[in-house]
């Protein structure tokens, strides 16, 4: 078993080693980016400031650890993250295109799984060395870029900020690549053209997630944001609350201030009470699409995965 | 001859018909994306004066808003055009690079096709002209389709580096520095798929060099007097503020504010305005800072040429495993 690992990882040491090492310093960068962010101790109120006051408004307590925080979250922790759009994808592609296709390409599967007990055995003892090496170092960058985000975060917060950047969103995107490039490889049977074509599936199916997110968080139920939820949560609406809380439409509301108002009718309103209110979703029910996603990358990987079995059980081997 | 030359260039396109008509295909479909985005915009027909009234005023008026507001949706669009064309010439470049020797080193029939041939040399020339030209003429279509986007989009507020390397001959510059990349790499490993990731990593490497190079040789042209109402980015690179002294003389704003006595450190500018001192921006006028753009396509021409020469090398002398 082992010694099948060790020779599959050597034949395909450049698409593992490249896939793992870039994961490896991504993962690295993050923690390293991520302790510059921890060094630079930001007085407590001071983000706050900035939000409501703007650069110019707050002393220079807070505007030098501010503007010193936003500088590394903008220059180094952005390109981290832009890091792990990309080569978790690449490295799953990279890895999955080689381990059929490059058999067939090289004309070397025929001699291969005739010598094996069965193909499936054959791919089964090809995939899990892979599996295993892409996984952990996969998980230890997402994992990485997680405990960075969390620090980034402290500035700004959006539910879906950086979605899929970090934490096992990466991780399960990675598989559905390592998926795709599998079966591309064993249909196409040619590594380079298999890879162009793995990117271009994997950059529409990671272009069609975002706005499935939005979709699913816009049709869940809409609840009035207020409070630390105004702030994190995803807002889809605006209403008037009445004074006895309920809540009207603008149109509503306009129909009942008096009509020549000398400072207009939303002066009327808030002299009465009225005010308004955003509606959305809080930051909790929108990270509920997180494991959605998770699974439908994951769920997507092993369709690919047993869909390659079917190719390597049913294909000439050339 | 020439029924030789054409049959064997047949050959050559058929042999790498995936990688060739993926490139070419990707760039006249972004080419043909740049032209409809560009008729659309210029469909729009703003009124004359308006871009200017739209930029000095939060209220542009309703003769111009809604041909303004129309303009910079669809100007958003040619967004994304442009997003392509940052990375299209590159990889059709690459692609069609690493393929023409590597595959052959790959599949193990470089040693048949080698031998077969005059010379290693005429075969590789052979191999490679009907690239150069399929390649050349794609990615062409796209740069110039994209140039006359590039035009149409700015409407009359031209950025001096907007769109930089993403339209007109650097365009096809860059993808034949990405075709050289790919062909000494596609040579030097034998192995294709690792020759691209490498040689991803190469181009993108040499993107960012040529960004860095770019700002040090703006950097170092000589600084001169930039009109006080010029933006920076639009009508000059401003680098530094400076002064003209009662006597004439240019001084820099870190010499200068040392003249400041600490009582007037809140509001210098005031108290040197009063002493007769001028305030002055110093920067690269727009002119100037165009010229730039033959000097990276010679950059990225002579880049090319290198390494395709270096090919010629590698073939001639490697082992056809």
């Amino acid at each position: 078993m082992l010694q099948s690992a060790r020779l599959t990882l050597k034949q395909h040491r450049f698409e593992v080693g490249a896939g793992a090492l870039a994961m490896v310093l991504v993962g690295a960068a993050a923690l390293w980016v991520n302790s510059r962010l921890l060094e630079v101790i930001v007085p407590s109120g001071c983000f706050e400031a900035w939000t409501t006051q703007g650069p110019f408004g707050i002393g220079p307590e807070c505007e030098v650890p501010v503007r010193r925080f936003g500088e590394i979250n903008e220059n180094e922790a952005g390109k981290v993250l832009a890091a792990m759009a990309i080569l978790p994808i690449a490295a799953g592609i990279l890895a999955g295109v080689a381990l059929i296709g490059r058999e067939l390409e090289a004309r070397t599967a025929q001699t291969a799984w005739g010598l094996a007990a069965s193909r499936r055995r054959w791919f089964a003892r090809q995939l899990w060395p892979i599996l295993v090496v892409l996984g952990a170092t996969v998980t230890f960058a997402a994992f990485s870029a997680s405990i960075l985000e969390t620090t980034r975060r402290v500035s700004y917060s959006y539910p879906y900020m950086d979605l899929g950047l970090y934490g096992p969103i990466a991780v399960a995107r990675t598989f559905a690549a390592l998926g795709l490039g599998l079966f591309v490889g064993a249909a196409l049977g040619r590594t380079l053209p298999a890879f162009i074509i793995g990117a271009v599936l994997s950059f529409v199916l990671v272009s069609t997630a975002g706005p499935a997110s939005y979709q699913w968080a816009s049709a869940q139920p809409r609840v009035v944001l207020a409070g630390a939820d105004a702030d994190t949560g995803m807002s889809f609406d605006s209403r008037w609350r009445a004074p006895d809380g309920q809540l009207l439409t603008e149109e509503d509301v306009t129909a009942l201030a008096p009509a020549g108002q000398p400072d207009g009718p939303w002066q009327w309103l808030n002299d009465h009470g009225y005010e308004t209110v955003s509606l959305g979703i809080t930051a909790e029910t929108a990270r509920g699409w997180e494991p959605i996603e998770i699974a439908g990358f994951t769920v997507l990987g092993i369709v690919l995965v047993l869909g390659t079995v079917v190719v390597v059980d049913r294909r000439r081997p050339t | 001859m020439t029924a030789v030359l054409i049959q064997s260039a047949r050959i050559t396109l058929k042999q790498h018909r995936f990688e060739v008509v993926a490139g070419a295909l990707a760039a006249i479909l972004l080419g043909a994306a740049a032209l409809w985005v560009n008729s659309r915009l210029a469909a729009v027909n703003v009124p004359p004066g308006c871009f200017d009234a739209w930029r000095n005023s939060s209220e542009p008026g309703p003769l111009c808003a809604g041909p303004v507001s129309a303009f910079f949706t669809i100007a958003e669009e040619a967004g994304n055009v442009f997003f392509g064309m940052t990375f299209v010439p590159l990889a059709a470049g690459l692609l069609a690079g690493v393929t023409l020797v590597g595959r052959e080193l790959e599949a193990r029939t470089a040693q048949t096709a080698w031998g077969l041939a005059a010379s290693r040399r005429r075969w590789f020339a052979r191999q490679l002209w009907p690239i150069l030209l399929v390649l050349g003429v794609t990615v062409g279509f796209a740069a110039i389709a994209a140039s006359t986007l590039e035009t149409t989009r700015a409407g009359d507020f031209m950025l001096i580096w907007r769109g930089h390397g993403l339209h007109g001959p650097l365009v096809v510059a860059r993808a034949f520095a990405a075709l050289g990349v790919g062909l000494v790499l596609g040579a030097v490993m034998g192995r294709t798929l690792p020759a691209f990731a490498v040689g991803a990593v190469l181009s993108f490497g040499l993107l960012l060099s040529s960004e860095a190079a770019r700002g040090a040789w703006a950097a170092a042209q000589p600084r001169v007097i930039v009109d006080e109402a010029a933006i920076s980015g639009v009508d000059a690179l401003i680098f530094e503020r400076a002064w003209r002294a009662p006597d004439g003389t240019l001084v820099t704003d870190a010499k200068v504010l040392a003249l400041v006595p600490a009582e007037e450190s809140l509001e210098p500018g005031r108290w040197l305005i009063g002493q007769g001192y001028e305030p002055l921006q110093l920067g690269i006028t727009a002119e100037t800072a165009r010229g730039w753009v033959p000097v990276e396509i010679a950059g990225f021409g002579a880049l090319g040429l290198g390494l395709v020469l270096g090919t010629v090398l590698v073939v001639d002398r490697r082992r056809p495993r």
